[in-house]
């Protein structure tokens, strides 16, 4: 027995989770895909520490997604996408549109920080502890706020700019 | 007194400060009542923290929570399928094409019974009956009955009764033949030998294998001596057909040249008689129907020009696995749906080119997947040719068996390969040539 209460654990991680991998991925149906993924190898490996342990099997997916074109997946991916996207874009296609282009600025102000930053700034945001961050990208506890200090500074300065940028262009 | 650092501020605002030791967080929660300064500071910080999180909660998508129970019973049900795992991949993408190939392409000689025999890389134990008995506890689980359906309308097959597919072979006589007399001999279920489970736990790995706590053992490929030990094992556990005919394993199929003739001498050693195995540069003529089953002659090499009928690169070797029809009986059809198995050379996993979704040049009539959400397990994609002809494309995920698959109809071929994204299969009812074409061109060459 591993003593694991995969209830809660799937409970109070999962949508975390998904956060985590969407601002990775940028694919909401993906990020879904790549959490069950994870939650599916925690299942099988019952890990000691799953929830830090899930958080660092699905930034290792998010990894192999982005250094590895899937594109057979990712046809499976658009494939049920377009399902959901008839779904939802038949009830409000312009707060679709909306909600892509501001995906589209955050992954842009995101994309502006350097990997070490972002990183934190999205486990703390998923939820995840200063030791727990300070674990997976090997700081000190003491410098994890540094970090996130930094990595909130650049992504409001880098939305702002990026979005004055888009209001000029239009 | 020095100030309180921004990391400081932050770990204040985020709550965190419990987490630094309890003296400097005493001292950074004392200095902060005290000091205006940072005061000021602190609420600087909390704007930009407040901003930053308010930018990042627009990109949040809604999350929709699957069931736990769904993942747990994906979890089990794929097990048994990832023990599994292609020896192809374990052994590092041998240097080879193997191709298993059906005796259904024998039986449009006209000389055989209607015998489906769809012959892939199986090493499931078995013992009188083959994995045909077997299968359909794995096919319910997965519900492939709308697939099934719908392939079955979907292809013009000829009428159903003459071929025993995987599928079908559990659903009771057919004609005037017992189950066991037209069930498959060597299905494509993929190895599940308790060999293999004490030798390979490994992880599909459906999308990247960088686990975090994976194992050298788990990544290891399994060494070739004892993939080859259990090779031999399976060829010499002989398969008894209901007819008393006593078969090598016909489903055999190696993957590198040194297994290969390892079965083929093993069955060969056995003297067994339906099955033989083959190894080979591929450069022969299509086999003929020989020798009577009750009678096992010995094995006997038949090697067919894969290359001339799938345009494969030169380098292409190809061995075939095959396994002598029992006679025939009565006037049972000359018909049967037939099955090939490609193999495709890569050296490693990043150098294999993934499969095209459809085949390019041809009309997608659509796209559907097989299972539904986290449990959905591949894709189909249904094609027409400008002759108006159809055929289609499955895709299954990694640790899916092709076994899974609705059964062909009468007169249907199938193409399949192994690849570390999983089965691709192309099923029509067209010749073994040009289906292997359609699936090779799912195979763009690597930029």
């Amino acid at each position: 027995m591993s003593g694991i209460d995969w209830n809660d654990l799937y409970r109070t991680t999962f949508e975390d989770l998904v956060r985590f991998l969407h601002r990775k991925v940028w694919d909401a149906e993906r990020a879904r895909d790549l959490a069950q993924e994870a939650f599916v190898r925690a299942l099988q490996h019952e890990p000691r520490k799953p929830r830090a342990w899930l958080f660092q099997v699905a930034a290792n997916l998010a990894r192999d997604e982005a250094r590895t074109v899937i594109r057979r997946k990712k046809h499976l991916v658009l494939l049920k996408s377009e399902t959901e996207v008839q779904k939802e874009g038949a009830q409000d296609p312009q707060s679709r549109l909306i909600e892509q282009e501001q995906w589209a600025l955050v992954r842009e102000a995101l994309d502006s920080l350097s990997e070490k930053d972002r990183e934190a700034l999205l486990l703390w945001d998923a939820g995840q502890s200063y030791t727990e961050i300070a674990n997976e990208l090997g700081l000190a506890v003491g410098a994890v706020g540094t970090t996130l200090s930094r990595a909130r500074k650049r992504l409001a300065e880098a939305y702002r700019e990026k979005e004055e940028a888009d209001v000029a262009r239009r | 007194m020095s100030h309180v650092d921004k990391g400081a501020l932050h770990a204040y605002l985020d709550g965190a400060l419990d987490e630094y030791p309890a003296a400097e967080a005493e001292r950074i929660r004392a200095h902060l009542d005290a000091c205006a300064e940072c005061a000021a500071r602190l609420e600087v910080e909390r704007r930009t923290r407040s901003d930053a999180h308010a930018m990042l909660a627009l990109a949040s998508p809604v999350v929709e929570v699957p069931s736990l129970e769904e993942l747990r019973a994906y979890v089990q049900r794929t097990a048994q399928q990832r023990r599994g795992i292609s020896r192809f991949q374990r052994m590092g993408w041998a240097a080879s094409v193997v191709l298993a190939l059906g005796a259904g392409w024998m039986l449009r000689d006209g000389q055989l019974q209607s015998r489906a025999l769809d012959i892939g890389a199986d090493l499931a134990p078995r013992s009188g009956v083959s994995s045909a008995v077997e299968a359909p506890a794995e096919s319910d689980a997965v519900s492939s009955e709308a697939g099934r359906a719908a392939s079955q309308d979907f292809l013009d097959g000829a009428a159903a009764g003459a071929a025993a597919t995987l599928q079908r072979s559990d659903r009771g006589a057919i004609g005037n033949e017992s189950v066991v007399e037209t069930e498959v001999l060597g299905g494509r279920a993929r190895p599940s030998s308790p060999a293999e489970e004490a030798t390979v736990d490994t992880d599909v790995g459906r999308v990247g294998a960088t686990m975090a706590d994976a194992s050298a053992e788990e990544r290891e490929a399994e060494p070739l001596p004892k993939a080859l030990d259990r090779l031999e094992q399976v060829a010499e556990s002989p398969v008894v057909s209901a007819d008393g005919a006593v078969a090598a394993p016909a489903d055999v199929v190696a993957t590198t040249p040194e297994a290969s003739a390892a079965v083929a001498g093993e069955a060969s050693g056995a003297g067994a008689g339906e099955a033989v195995a083959l190894t080979g540069r591929v450069d022969d003529q299509r086999a003929s129907a020989a020798g009577d089953s009750s009678q096992p002659a010995g094995p006997e090499a038949r090697r067919r020009q894969v290359r001339e009928a799938t345009n494969a690169p030169p380098a292409v070797v190809a061995n075939a696995a095959l396994v002598e029809p029992a006679p025939a009986r009565g006037n049972a059809e000359a018909d049967a749906s037939r099955s090939l198995v490609l193999e495709v050379e890569a050296t490693d996993d990043e150098d294999v080119t993934e499969p095209l979704l459809s085949v390019p040049g041809h009309e997608v009539m659509d796209v559907t997947n097989l299972g539904e959400g986290s449990t959905a397990w591949g894709a189909r994609v249904r094609q027409r040719m400008a002759d108006g002809r159809r055929f289609e494309v499955f895709h299954l995920e990694p640790g899916i068996d092709p076994s899974i698959l609705p059964p062909m109809e009468t007169g249907v071929g199938e193409v399949s390969t192994e690849t570390p994204f999983g089965w691709v299969l192309v099923r029509g009812a067209m010749d073994d040539a040009e289906l292997g074409d359609l699936l090779l061109r799912l195979f763009p060459e690597s930029p």
